[in-house]
């Protein structure tokens, strides 16, 4: 590699990165322009509300009716509820604009970082060369980065439209946070399994310290679930969160994290791979029984590509002589699938109502139809997206349709090209590593599944699944695992890998 | 961390290295020609991914385009009103305001005729929803090219106020009254009781105008006359001594003992006697084809939905095989099967006056669009006069000649107006809840101001106060 196409290859990394931050500051620029007269009329919306309560309540009080009638009870909780909205719309433009700035710094630190860490790996790693690191991986992880920092500012801007308030700033460092850690550690998960091999139990000679390692993620998974199952607390009419200390997480997005890394640490392993697809079975009966179909017919996919990898032979990396036990495991997991949709009735009730929405004009699809009629191509605006907000769900389960319908068509395919690089860019070529391939692909399908289900589900045209859009929709847990899995990707990216990879041969 | 590498293997691994790194699917060991064969193979497996790609997000934008343009018909008045917060107003005949914010809430006297969105299916604001709202979706800007001013329906109808008054003289007993200009096809009043209370579960959604048909008492006799008259079967007269043997052994009763009378006298003092003798000496044939003609569905015979100004109304129906018959004569007496639509009948009492033919009824004078900038574009629809013509105008002419003679020598219209120039009342027993009742009917013309009317009382047989409201009718009425 010559010097000028050095540079320019580092130079499409560095601008790839700032490009992505002036955009998210244009957006920002844009959307605190637009949301002063809606916030405004919103908050004069709330207030009113507050005002017609307060007088049902003063006629309450003339009835003499007591703190613990119902009515006044909810007259209450609505006032309460509207003060508190009065105070999140009032302080929402600073919480909106700290965590689009959040998310520049990092694209920024990113951008600065191609600099300072190509001299480090220059030094650190023995058979990388600069040239090597500049021209293959930076405008990986750069376009990576770049896609994700889009998808979590539009995200943010779309939420803000609902509700956003200094907590989820808080929620998003987290997430930012647990991703790095898991992109520290896990970019060194093939070192650590190569040196566990060599340890071994000393009553039991057979098992190494792989092995114990690789069953860690098995605990986790039915511990995660036992949990949700004991301590589940009804809410949409699906039992998905647990309630701990004023907040709620939802293990079922923690469960695709697990399953990933297990997937992939079940690389090369028959029995390993066998363990990894009767884990997920559990998993998958478990979150149907919890009314979970969306998350359910992700690790389906999962299991799939699992299956699929293993009979690739020209990855040089399918060490299954016996193709016909993963083609067997495949055509189970396929007729396990089709039995359980057939013996849970809220799945086949979802999947028997697509395409008839329009019929009943109260569902929630309906709704959104109608909001993307309206809307039309160039969408609803911030200015007119007041007509959404009532939608059931609207901020989670809707959101790519959602913000097609505010932002349209054009901010559509914005997102979905994102989502695309993350998708394509990890599993477009053999990574060295086939753990890290594992994880990428397992990664990549996640992330099909989930936009497709989210986008179409809204619409219409799919089984509404109650899947979340990844880095966009509301909700904790679900930014949390799914900022793992950039973590997981980023680490796949690693150049460090490729000594790793050497020694491990 | 460091990663240790030993010094011996250093060499080698490098290689593996870059070999694997502009082709990484390749191990080193393979060589020559295989090599090169697995490289395309990898190329073509990157540009794979990046297919599979567009097509996820082509098939994401096509579906969702696919979709929404399918759910596009479904969008009703109501949605877009909820978008838009812009509702059509309808106005009366005056301009006075009849129907705004998309409720006619303080207007319950149109309610069932004018309709709320859906609820009301065969109403003015749901037939015309498209011409009452924005149907140029702009497939770029969506609804967002929607209009700031309500659009304008303006009818043909009389005021509220005049129509509540009206409706008052009903007493709280159910019924409807249907009047219009035979001339012009103006509708001044098509209001029915129950009024539609839209803030009232189970509220009446039916215009008994439109939608119902009524056994038509004597009113029907107006229609035997013309089929007689066609027939010139009314110079006889007949003799009545209160009721009537048929040769079948049933007995036909009369209102009286009229003794002979002729035909005018008949139709003045509705005598039963003398009309089931006219009938029985009308030839089948010729009366089935002029029944046809004056729009009747006769023995159930299928006919096209009669709309007016999109709006449909029920047919009447009488049944006739057989002129000596208990049943048939008994119908075209005005009971029995017959069944006759308030609309259509001041249709047909319109034409025998008008010369054989009169206007098709319709509702509105004109729908605009304020929004448009030029005036001709401004107006979406006008009202156009129609003609039915249902009789010959020799035929109709005679007609109207007895009528008016039995009207004026023979008829018995004590407290009826003198506007009203033509008048035929009528009684009909219909069974409710298993007890017997009766409802009052009239069917007249005011000449003067070229009014057709059909007025039912329902569950009354008071003259008076039928003849109230139709005296009431003639004074409210717009004189030409
Ligand atoms: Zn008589």
């Amino acid at each position: 590699m010559h010097k000028s196409e050095k540079l320019t290859t580092k130079a499409f990394g560095f601008f790839i990165l700032i490009a992505a931050a002036v955009f998210v500051i244009m957006l920002m620029l844009f959307t605190i322009n637009k949301l002063a007269p809606v916030t405004k009329s919103r908050i004069e919306d709330c207030n009113s509300r507050i005002t017609d309560f307060n007088a049902s309540l003063e006629q309450y009080e003339k009835e003499g009716l007591d703190e613990n009638n119902e009515n006044v009870k909810f007259a209450k909780g609505r006032v309460e509820l509207y003060t508190n909205r009065i105070k999140m719309l009032e302080n929402r433009e600073k919480s909106y604009t700290l965590s689009m700035a959040f998310v520049v710094c990092i694209l920024t630190v990113a951008a600065a970082f191609q600099y300072i860490k190509t001299a480090t790996f220059r030094r650190r790693s023995i058979y990388t060369s600069e040239e090597e690191i500049c021209g293959y991986y930076y405008p990986k992880i750069s376009a990576l980065l770049a896609a994700f920092g889009i998808l979590m500012a539009i995200g943010i801007t779309y939420r803000t439209i609902f509700s956003i308030e200094l907590f989820d700033l808080l929620m998003l460092v987290g997430a930012v946070f647990v991703g790095f850690v898991f992109f520290l550690i896990y970019r060194r998960a093939p070192y650590i399994e190569a040196k566990l091999k060599k340890r071994r139990l000393k009553k039991f000679k057979k098992i190494t310290m792989a092995d114990i390692l690789f069953f860690l993620p098995v605990v986790g998974v039915l511990m995660l679930l036992a949990v949700n199952v004991l301590f589940g607390v009804e809410y949409n009419g699906s039992m998905l969160w647990i309630s701990i200390g004023g907040t709620t997480i939802q293990p079922g997005e923690f469960v695709k994290v697990l399953l990933i890394i297990l997937f992939a640490s079940s690389y090369g392993k028959m029995w390993r791979a066998v363990v990894s697809v009767f884990t997920a079975g559990a998993a998958f009966l478990v979150l149907l029984y919890l009314k979970d179909l969306g998350t359910g017919l992700v690790i389906f996919a999962m299991v799939i590509v699992l299956l699929l990898l293993q009979l690739d032979n020209k990855m040089s990396f399918s060490i299954f002589e016996n193709r016909k036990l993963v083609i067997l495991l495949m055509v189970l997991a396929v007729c396990f699938f089709v039995v359980a949709m057939a013996l849970f009735p809220h799945a086949r009730e979802r999947i028997e109502n697509v395409g008839n929405a329009m019929e009943n004009t109260e569902r929630q699809q309906a709704e959104m139809l109608r909001a993307l009629i309206f809307g039309g191509l160039g969408g609803l605006g911030l200015e007119n997206s007041n007509y959404i907000i009532n939608i059931f769900s609207i901020n989670s389960d809707m959101a790519i349709a959602g913000l097609t319908a505010v932002f349209g068509v054009g901010m559509l395919l914005i997102v979905l090209l994102c989502y695309s690089v993350i998708i394509v860019v990890p599993v477009r070529k053999y990574s060295l590593h086939r753990q890290f391939y594992f994880a990428a692909s397992q990664v990549s399908i996640v992330l099909v599944v989930q936009v497709i289900l989210n986008a179409l589900g809204s619409v219409d045209v799919l089984p509404f699944t109650g899947i979340v859009a990844p880095f966009i929709s509301d909700g904790g847990s679900a930014l949390v695992s799914f900022c793992a899995m950039i973590g997981i990707v980023l680490a796949t990216l690693h150049p460090q890998i490729k000594s790793l990879e050497v020694s491990g041969r | 961390m460091k990663y240790s590498i030993t010094e011996k293997s250093k060499k080698d691994d490098e290689k593996i290295v870059r070999i694997s790194l502009s082709d990484d699917a390749t191990p080193s060991y393979v060589s020559g020609s295989k090599k090169k064969r697995r490289r395309r193979e990898s190329v073509k497996r990157e540009w794979k991914f990046v297919i599979l790609a567009l097509v996820l997000i082509l098939s994401i934008i096509m579906g969702s385009v696919i979709r929404v343009n399918n759910a596009v018909d479904y969008i009703t008045y109501d949605d877009i009103k909820g978008f838009n917060n812009l509702s059509a107003v309808i106005t009366d005949r005056f301009d006075q305001l009849i129907y705004e914010d998309g409720s006619v809430n303080n207007y319950k006297i149109f309610g069932n005729l004018i309709g709320q969105g859906e609820s009301i299916e065969n109403s003015l604001i749901n037939k015309h929803s498209d011409k009452l709202m924005s149907d140029d979706i702009n497939p770029l800007l969506g609804y967002r090219s929607l209009e700031t001013e309500s659009r304008i329906m303006k009818t043909t109808l009389l005021s509220e106020e005049s129509q509540q008054e009206l409706a008052d003289l009903f007493k709280k007993k159910n019924g409807c009254c249907f009047a219009y200009n035979y001339e012009t096809g103006e509708v001044y009043t098509a209001f029915s009781l129950p009024q539609f209370n839209p803030n009232q579960q189970n509220s009446e959604y039916i215009n008994r105008c439109l939608n119902s048909v009524y056994i038509p008492g004597s009113t029907m006799k107006i229609i035997t006359s013309i089929l007689a008259v066609a027939q010139g079967k009314e110079n006889k007269k007949y003799k009545c001594e209160g009721s009537y043997t048929l040769s079948s052994g049933k007995v036909i009763d009369c209102t009286g003992y009229h003794g002979k009378i002729s035909f005018t006298e008949a139709i003045g003092k509705s005598c039963n006697c003398y009309f089931a003798q006219l009938i029985m000496s009308l030839d089948l044939d010729e009366s089935l084809e002029l029944l046809n003609q004056l729009g009747f569905s006769v023995n159930n015979k299928k006919l096209p939905t009669v709309k007016m100004d999109e709006l449909s109304r029920k047919n009447s129906a009488v049944e006739m095989t057989n002129l000596s018959s208990f049943n048939n004569i008994w119908g075209l007496i005005g009971q029995g099967k017959s069944r006759v639509n308030p609309i259509h009948m001041a249709q047909v009492a319109a034409a025998v006056v008008n010369g054989g033919k009169a206007a098709e009824p319709h509702f509105i004078t004109s729908i605009t669009n304020p929004n448009k900038t030029k005036p001709e574009k401004q107006i979406i629809h006008t009202a156009t006069t129609k003609y039915t013509e249902f009789m010959s105008p020799e035929l109709a002419e005679d007609t109207a000649e007895y009528w008016k003679k039995a009207v004026d020598n023979h008829y018995d219209l004590k407290g009826m107006s003198d506007r009203i120039t033509y008048a035929k009342t009528g009684t009909a027993q219909v069974e409710i809840n298993g007890r017997l009742r009766e409802n009052k009917l009239l069917l007249g013309v005011i000449e003067s101001s070229k009014t057709a009317f059909y007025i039912v009382v329902e569950n009354s047989s008071s003259a008076p106060q039928i003849f109230s409201i139709a005296n009431k009718l003639s004074e409210l009425l717009p004189t030409n």
